[in-house]
């Protein structure tokens, strides 16, 4: 079939210090079908999935509209965002006729001006391809979903794992879905129910993991094609924030809300067990140290540049090397002067330099210090959920028993070559520190000792009563303790 | 006559946050090819006066066969590697250029390298050792710097600028020129007498009785064998073992009167020394003091001048400045790339929290938290300097309760309101101008203002070279040590 594809991604922390502009997805990737900026993407792997791609792949003939990804920040310039989306429409506008859009997006994507840009974009979409062309969706489990997405979609579905390894899987879900839409076969309804709670749910421990599987379990049986879990993006301030299900039905609207809402219920009265112990930064520091083996990983949650914040936070960087540590790494700290400063210097030099704390007050203040320059590299690379995401002009320093990467292209930690294109082998280290939440999981977690998930003050904060909430609706877990009503019903 | 031109141009500090190395030059399009410069390449015209020499050598009907060409903004001593390399290529030029009639350089003359503590005596030994000695080599240099006994060895006729703000390249520049003609031609024989000065400072010729003390030496000039006088400030931030002040004298009739004219001007700027250095006031007097006149006060933030090596991220005097509730005013400028990153990001006219300042090190302060409202941003201003322009890199300008602050991402000083104006701003409807410059700001701002006051802040260029840790520096020397004191010789009083 002839399908027109557009990718947008950007998570939108309401609460960043980190600007966000055109530019800030041209640093990361940035396809304009208009100048023909980026054009190459079409071919490679987009972080997550090239749904473009791997539609060609299952015969289909492909227009190719904008795609565009940004590291998660703060809400995208209207004007910006406004480009975007008319890009988008251009595009379509002059694919037409086609007999299906296919669109990848973040879902907790919002802009000056707009609190659901995946609403706003899906509506306009619909209003002009027309009531009979089907518009599948895939997004991010990280989305706030609203009811303009899913009246304007035909077919939504979530990426159900976190960290996020099966996009893929759930495209070719999707796409199957369409496939069969498109010939007849089925005629997708979709229900959306939202269950009041924020939090960070990892999918790789229990119980998380078996009511995945569980929920997966019941697509393709008794009408049902397809159940996604929605787990919310709590660091943005917008009505529609939280978490919810997703449940797609065969021709039957009612059966689609009943299981919806079984699901919710279900998730909702898993809360307590799902989300993880806090753990601040001198506890992490002093489990990671009594740990029987190592490596102990370290994961800096609440500085992860994945979920909008700055990613140069020096609280566990201070703690090692107050503790003075040794044989312990840290990675990466988004330092774009003192990786100027270092570069100039060279490998081998020794210079004072001032690291991190250079964002925003919850950086903390920045740390000063006797650095030796191991490596300078402007050509590393890592593995970013498919995509080979350039680290930038990056620099590994040794400040006493700490090895540190410092990098100028702001980005969380995915895969052990942030440390190991700079010669630091992670697996041998005692203590190492990421900045990321989860989705270094994939990649350490096989090798670590022991993973420890730390939550030092941070722009990605999990204490959400902390938070200067304005606009989110309310009730909501944990900020305020069930029973409690909310959408309709009482949650207990 | 046939000449080998070559610029080279380094102010070097010991107490600089900035490390150097080869990628920290610039080089000028039309000279001798360097690679792994990285700064912005220029053109003469960008530096025209540090390339008055050239210029007027060529105006002059000279064959001028151009050696490399770099300059880059004060900071650390460079590496090795650096300095040999461009030594390298100065002589490889040199090498390619002969046989040459004379040598024209301009050097800094403050320039340090790890290992070399002197580097224009060094280069300008390979240099005499190369053309042998009977080539003139003629050096116009910056009056801040270090001079040594292997620059006047080496030298036929060394050329500091008399100005701070220096003002006066070009007619050093034609003085020397003369010089080097007459000592090519075989008219003259010049010499080089030099007497060292135990003094580190900052000497504004701006001001009494320094103003008195130039024109003096200058009527001594191009008489009774008298060729030319120069006074070299020194460089006290290079922390060397020989830093320091110094009187040269480039004579062709008596030796040892030349000498004697040496020595009676160093006692006479050594006894001048309590009255010639900047009126620097501390932040609380200086604010203070600010507030009690009426405007336009130009503020030099001199001791996180970029100019002499900081970093110009400092956060000191804007602290106190909203501490103070000082609004009404416009600062400029912090080297921030990232808060400039962030507010170009936010867009002209957006709020936004930012960070800013304290980036580079210790010496920077601590970063403020700021809410502010961006004014401006910009790609392509520039500023006039030294009588050419230099690029501000990208820039924006912010307001923070009534103060507008330029941030911008080429490290540089202020010298020119343009600084301001380029973004929009009106330095002059402010009543308090701050710029992060020592003295050359002094140039283009003072005529505009009612008053300039120097504050002083904690910095890696104060004024209070007390408050220095010398490792190297040779002692005594004053202000550092009590007076009268003995050295060089000889009782300073």
């Amino acid at each position: 079939m002839r399908m027109f594809c557009a990718s947008m991604i950007h998570e939108t922390n309401t609460f960043s210090p980190i600007q966000t502009d055109l530019q800030s997805f041209a640093d990361v990737a940035l396809y304009l079908p208009s100048t023909g900026q980026g054009r190459e993407l079409v071919e490679q792997p987009f972080e997550g999935v090239n749904i473009g791609m791997l539609a060609r792949s299952r015969g289909h003939s492909v227009i190719d509209g904008v795609m565009a990804s940004a590291e998660p920040s703060a809400p995208l310039r209207r004007r910006d965002y406004e480009h975007l989306r008319e890009e988008i429409l251009d595009g379509l506008r002059a694919a037409q006729p086609v007999d299906a859009v296919v669109l990848f997006l973040h879902g907790a994507q919002v802009a000056h001006g707009y609190a659901d840009c995946e609403g706003d974009l899906i509506e306009r979409i619909r209003t002009l391809a027309g009531d009979a062309v089907p518009i599948a969706v895939e997004i991010d489990p990280h989305a706030n979903v609203t009811e303009r997405m899913t009246r304007n979609a035909t077919i939504l579905v979530s990426s159900q794992e976190y960290p996020h390894v099966d996009f893929e899987d759930r495209a070719v879900h999707l796409l199957e879905l369409l496939e069969r839409t498109v010939a007849g076969e089925i005629d997708p309804r979709i229900a959306f129910v939202r269950v009041p709670m924020f939090g960070s749910f990892y999918t790789t421990r229990q119980p998380m993991r078996d009511f995945v599987d569980s929920v997966l379990a019941r697509q393709g049986r008794a009408g049902i094609l397809s159940v996604s879990l929605i787990h919310g993006f709590a660091w943005a301030d917008i009505p529609d924030a939280g978490a919810g299900v997703v449940v797609v039905a065969n021709g039957n609207a009612q059966l689609a809300a009943q299981l919806a809402a079984q699901v919710a219920d279900e998730f909702f009265a898993l809360r307590r067990q799902i989300v993880v112990e806090q753990v601040g930064a001198d506890l992490a520091l002093e489990r990671a140290l009594a740990a029987p083996r190592g490596p102990a990983v370290i994961a800096d949650t609440t500085d992860n540049p994945g979920g909008g914040a700055p990613g140069d936070s020096t609280f566990l960087l201070r703690g090692l090397l107050e503790r003075k540590v040794t044989n312990a790494a840290v990675g990466m700290l988004w330092d774009p002067v003192a990786v100027e400063l270092a570069s100039i210097a060279g490998e081998g030099a020794q210079l004072p330099l001032r690291i991190g704390g250079k964002a925003c007050p919850l950086s903390g203040q920045p740390l000063d210090v006797l650095a030796t320059v191991v490596r300078l590299r402007d050509d590393a690379v890592q593995n970013a959920q498919g995509r080979m995401a350039p680290l930038g002009r990056a620099a590994a320093l040794r400040v006493d028993g700490v090895e540190i990467v410092i990098n100028s292209l702001r980005q969380q930690v995915f895969d052990p070559a942030c440390f190991t294109a700079f010669g630091i082998e992670p697996r041998d280290k005692r203590v190492v520190v990421v900045k990321s939440h989860q989705h270094f999981f994939q990649t350490f977690g096989p090798f670590a000792g022991s993973v420890i998930y730390a939550c030092p003050p941070g722009v990605v904060q999990r204490d959400f009563t902390a938070l200067p909430y304005r606009h989110i609706t309310r009730p909501v877990w944990p900020i305020d303790v069930p029973p409690f009503h909310v959408f309709g019903r009482t949650w207990t | 006559m046939r000449v080998y031109f070559s610029y080279l141009a380094h102010e070097s500090s010991r107490f600089s946050p900035i490390p150097t190395s080869i990628a920290s030059f610039s080089t000028v399009r039309e000279g001798w090819p360097l690679q792994g410069c990285e700064g912005e390449p220029m053109d003469i015209d960008d530096l025209s006066d540090d390339f008055s020499l050239l210029r007027l050598s060529r105006a002059r009907g000279h064959e001028v066969i151009l050696g490399p060409m770099a300059v880059a903004a004060p900071s650390r001593p460079a590496n090795r590697e650096t300095y040999e390399y461009l030594r390298g290529e100065i002589l490889a030029g040199l090498r390619h250029a002969m046989p040459v009639d004379a040598v024209l350089l301009f050097l800094h003359g403050a320039q340090l390298a790890d290992g070399y503590d002197d580097c224009e005596g060094d280069l300008l030994a390979h240099v005499r050792a190369l053309v042998g000695p009977q080539v003139p080599i003629g050096v116009e240099l910056d009056l801040h710097c270090n001079l040594s006994d292997a620059m006047v060895a080496n030298a036929t006729a060394l050329m500091p600028c008399k100005e701070y703000p220096h003002s006066d390249f070009a007619e050093r520049a034609a003085e020397l020129l003369d010089i080097v003609e007459g000592a090519a031609s075989g008219r003259l024989a010049p010499f080089i007498v030099s007497r060292r000065v135990p003094v580190i400072g900052n000497f504004h010729t701006t001001r009494e009785p320094m103003r008195s003390f130039v024109d003096s030496i200058k009527a001594l000039e191009r008489r009774d064998g008298v060729l030319s006088i120069g006074l070299t400030h020194g460089f006290g931030y290079s922390d060397t073992a020989e830093a320091g002040a110094a009187v040269l004298v480039v004579g062709t009739g008596d030796r040892a009167r030349c000498s004697e004219l040496a020595e009676r001007l160093a006692q006479q700027w050594f006894a001048m020394r309590e009255q010639i250095v900047p009126p620097s006031l501390s932040i609380e007097d200086g604010l203070q003091r600010a507030r009690s006149l009426q405007g336009p006060i130009v503020i030099a933030d001199t001791s996180d001048n970029p100019g002499g090596g900081a970093a110009g991220d400092s956060t000191h005097l804007l602290r106190a400045m909203l501490e103070r509730g000082l609004d009404d005013a416009v600062l400029g400028m912090i080297w921030d790339p990232v808060a400039v990153t962030q507010a170009a990001k936010a867009g002209v006219g957006a709020t936004l929290p930012l960070r800013l300042g304290g980036k580079t090190d210790l010496t920077s302060g601590e970063p403020l938290d700021l809410e502010v409202t961006v004014l401006a941003h910009s790609t392509n201003a520039r500023q006039k300097i030294f009588g050419g322009s230099l690029a501000l890199g990208a820039a924006v300008a912010v307001e923070t309760r009534g103060i507008q602050i330029v941030l911008n991402t080429v490290r540089q000083q202020v010298v020119d309101p343009a600084c301001f104006t380029q973004l929009g701003l009106d330095p002059w409807s402010r009543k308090y101008v701050v710029v992060k410059s020592a003295q050359h700001f002094y140039q283009h701002f003072a005529p505009r203002a009612r008053h300039v006051l120097y504050i002083d802040a904690p910095g890696v260029v104060t004024n209070d070279y007390r408050r220095l840790r010398y490792r190297n520096l040779r002692r005594p020397i004053w202000p550092l040590d009590a007076t009268p004191l003995t050295r060089f010789g000889v009782e300073w009083r």
